[in-house]
């Protein structure tokens, strides 16, 4: 019996070891009471202090000014830290570390190019924006080209807003629905109805002193639990400054994964980058940030040109210190998931890779600073979203109400713009409450329509006077259409490849459709007769600096026309294949670090091309060999079975027979002995080979 | 030097500060297409992090940091000048297009 029993476990064993490794076992991430009460208590104070702080606001809201830019009055580094918060989302906290094991060193890009987009504002566009003095970009789209341009860029506007938007409040309902087992749609609504309260009721005043309060708790929930993790992973005393506070551990992050600093790889080093690759990231991140109208709506708070651009200076180094924290946040949680995680087995899954931040708080550091990352989250969520909703309101509250009733007294601004406010908001929470599948994308999206929209406008109106209404318009629709055919369509017009973008399509897309703006905007303007109108050729003069008027400035046709040509190229470059992505996909064994580039590259081909033949070749032989001893066993099993059979049978038929036999003697003498049931007992199971 | 020719300066200066350093920020913070161009850049390591990735984050940022606050003195000086020479000038009349 023992015999067949070691049979059947030799016939399972190799099905078992074959079934775990098709379904490996994943890591669920699991609040504890301490993290979840915690939680519970720092959102609820947060939530409450925020609406206070809104409510508090109201007061200082007497005219349009207040209401829609904060009287103008938020300077240096309470507007850096309001900037940055508005800029940084939940995406920051929660997401990251997903996409950065994802994209690897090309998330080191994305962000730069933010930061750079974030300067650039304040190089480019917000001095004369700030001159202008008005509250958006649309006014500024509206004074200068005209109310059907105004429509058309809010229009725009309100597309961007709600891309943005629904990603971030589909990010507060999973929040609450992860961390505090709230159901997602009571999670959604009660955070959709506190930022909605209080940027509604406190306008861009109560807007401005939450997003100066939301990026300390940010940065206070990332700073603290960074260092102490890094400090536990043992990073030494470098922790304490964590965007640099990694160094010492690049040697094991080169070992688990050695891809993660090489800049030719992406797409967890498996998708080669091109130049062409990096080039998009310009044109699509950094020219898109410059084209976001909640962004550029922060300096119109400021006081002065000069407290604008001292903003900028805080807010890049607040935005910094919160991204590159991050960094080390997705580097150690790499190590952690790899040393501990995978140490026991446990795969984990993109869900709980963006949690990674919890889940290394939770399991390193105490429970009150575990609880930090998800107020920080939060907060990070809840600003962007507010500066949405501001943009939205001043948008449609003061932009397109004015364009309606020109002659509309500031208190009905006001009050239209507490309206659209609460109505963009209301709107928001609903369509988050079904959010679309494309969310993951759809911000990088918003970049580039931003970039293919807002920024050749902004940039031609404000340096070149020759561009008019017709090319404004053009411009804004060849740019907003083009980019929206091309990403869902993924390059294609029509069934016709317009766009080789490769895999990661929007960057790419960014390049064709911003030049295609540009392009539209120079030739139409020039086609047309460029703006004849002084009164707006004087504007232009004023908003950069200017007491008198001087045709000849900002007027050079030749400059548009070379840029116009520049762009035209670009186009043209775009849209060609690159020879790039027709490579195999690539995994590099050797660390970035230390190998030259090129020839690391095809090492590291070679090598993971060695590395894949041969895991194939040991799986392929593990498969053979658990086959094979799987139907040894199933012959052995059915031999022993055959033999005990045959076994019964002859004793069975020796028994009837001495059965017989003692009946014949019985008859013939009556004491008889009685007859043994068997001669032999039945062997067991033939043992299987090797099993013995 | 005439009003006229102040003006001009300043107006040229003034273009010439907003394009490079446009074209300065954007390549600190976009300078990783360098390392196509000179793929040795990342033979060596610095601070225990590989030279590419550290200097994209030192240069993108932490570099950034001081060479815009230069830009900002340098860009408040040709706004005075703009303001001081303009002041009262009168209309240019010149056509422009050029």
């Amino acid at each position: 019996m023992s015999r067949l029993l070691l049979a059947l476990i030799a016939l399972f064993l190799p099905a078992l070891a074959l079934a775990q490794a098709v379904e490996p076992k994943y890591y669920v991430f699991e609040p504890s009471s301490a993290v979840s009460t915690l939680g519970i208590l720092y959102t609820l104070l947060m939530m409450g202090s925020f609406l206070y702080v809104g409510w508090m606001s109201k007061r200082r809201v007497t005219s349009s000014d207040d209401y829609f830019a904060a009287g103008r009055s938020f300077g240096g580094i309470s507007n850096g830290l309001a900037m940055s918060s508005n800029y940084m989302s939940l995406a920051t906290f929660l997401g990251f570390t997903a996409l950065l094991w994802k994209m690897q060193y090309y998330v080191v890009a994305l962000v730069l190019s933010f930061t750079g987009g974030f300067v650039l504002i304040s190089i480019a566009l917000a001095p004369a924006l700030r001159r202008w003095g008005k509250y958006t970009s649309m006014q500024f789209i509206g004074e200068r080209f005209g109310q059907t341009a105004k429509v058309v860029a809010v229009i725009c506007m309100i597309f961007l807003a709600q891309l943005y938007l629904i990603g971030q409040m589909k990010g507060v309902g999973n929040v609450f629905q992860v961390m505090f087992h709230w159901d997602y749609t009571t999670g959604l609504i009660v955070g959709g109805l506190v930022v909605t309260g209080y940027v509604t009721i406190g306008g861009m005043y109560g807007l401005s002193y939450n997003q100066t309060l939301q990026a300390i708790i940010m940065l206070i929930a990332l700073y603290v639990p960074a260092t102490i993790i890094l400090l536990k992973l043992g990073a030494g005393p470098a922790s304490f400054f964590p965007p640099f506070g990694y160094g010492e551990l690049v040697p094991q992050m080169n070992e688990v994964m050695a891809s993660y600093f090489n800049p030719f790889l992406t797409v967890n080093g498996t998708v080669p980058m091109s130049f062409k690759f990096y080039f998009g990231v310009f044109f699509s991140i950094a020219c898109g940030t410059m084209g976001l109208p909640h962004i550029a709506m922060r300096y119109f708070t400021a006081p002065s040109i000069r407290d604008a651009k001292m903003s900028t200076l805080w807010g890049t180094f607040f935005i910094g210190l919160v991204f590159f924290t991050t960094f080390a946040i997705g580097f150690a949680a790499k190590l952690y998931t790899v040393n501990e995680l995978n140490a026991q087995g446990l795969q984990i899954q993109a869900k709980e890779a963006d949690l990674l931040i919890v889940v290394m708080s939770q399991a390193l550091t105490p429970g009150w600073v575990a609880a930090l990352p998800v107020a920080g989250a939060l907060a990070a969520g809840f600003s962007t979203i507010a500066g949405l909703l501001m943009v939205i309101g001043t948008g449609l509250g003061s932009d397109i109400y004015s364009t309606i009733n020109p002659n509309a007294a500031d208190q009905s601004k006001v009050k239209m713009g507490y309206i659209f406010t609460a109505l963009g908001g209301l709107a928001t929470i609903g369509l988050a409450l079904n959010p679309p599948d494309f969310l993951l994308t759809s911000v990088i999206w918003a970049f580039v329509v931003a970039a293919s929209t807002f920024t050749p406008v902004l940039i031609l109106g404000i340096w070149w006077k020759g561009a008019n209404k017709p090319g404004a318009i053009a411009g804004l629709l060849v740019g907003g259409i083009l980019s929206g055919i091309l990403f869902f369509s993924k390059g294609k017009l029509g069934g016709f490849t317009l766009i080789d973008a490769g895999p990661i399509v929007h960057l790419i897309t960014g390049i064709f459709t911003m030049s295609a703006a540009w392009f539209t905007i120079v030739i139409v303007s020039l086609l047309t007769g460029g703006e004849k109108n002084e009164k707006i050729l004087r504007e232009i003069d004023r908003i950069h600096g200017w007491q008198n008027y001087d045709p000849r400035r900002y007027s050079s046709n030749t400059f548009a026309l070379v840029t116009a040509a520049f762009a035209l190229a670009l186009m043209i470059w775009s849209a060609m294949p690159d020879a790039t992505y027709a490579k195999k996909p690539e995994a590099p064994t050797a660390p970035a670090a230390t190998a030259p580039a090129a020839p690391a590259a095809d090492t590291a081909t070679k090598a993971a091309t060695e590395a894949t033949e041969a895991v194939k070749a040991a799986a392929d032989t593990a498969a053979d060999t658990a086959t094979k001893a799987a139907t040894e066993a199933t012959e052995a099993v059915k031999a022993a079975a055959d033999t005990a059979a045959d076994t019964a049978t002859k004793a069975a038929t020796k028994a009837t027979e001495a059965v017989k036999a003692a009946m014949d003697t019985a008859t013939e003498t009556p004491a008889a002995e009685p007859a043994p049931a068997t001669e032999e007992p039945a062997p067991a199971a033939q043992p299987a080979s090797g099993q013995q | 030097m005439t009003n006229d020719e102040r003006m001009q300066a300043a107006y040229k200066k003034q273009c010439r500060t907003t394009l490079i350093a446009f074209v300065v920020i954007t390549l600190m913070t976009h300078i990783f297409p360098m390392y196509f161009l000179f793929p040795n850049l990342n033979k060596m390591t610095i601070f225990g992090f590989p030279a590419d990735y550290w200097l994209t984050i030192v240069i993108g940022w932490l570099v950034l940091i001081p060479v815009f606050w230069i830009y900002i003195q340098i860009s408040e000086k040709v706004d005075q000048e703009i303001n001081d020479s303009s002041s009262g000038a009168a209309d240019g009349t010149s056509g422009g297009n050029s």
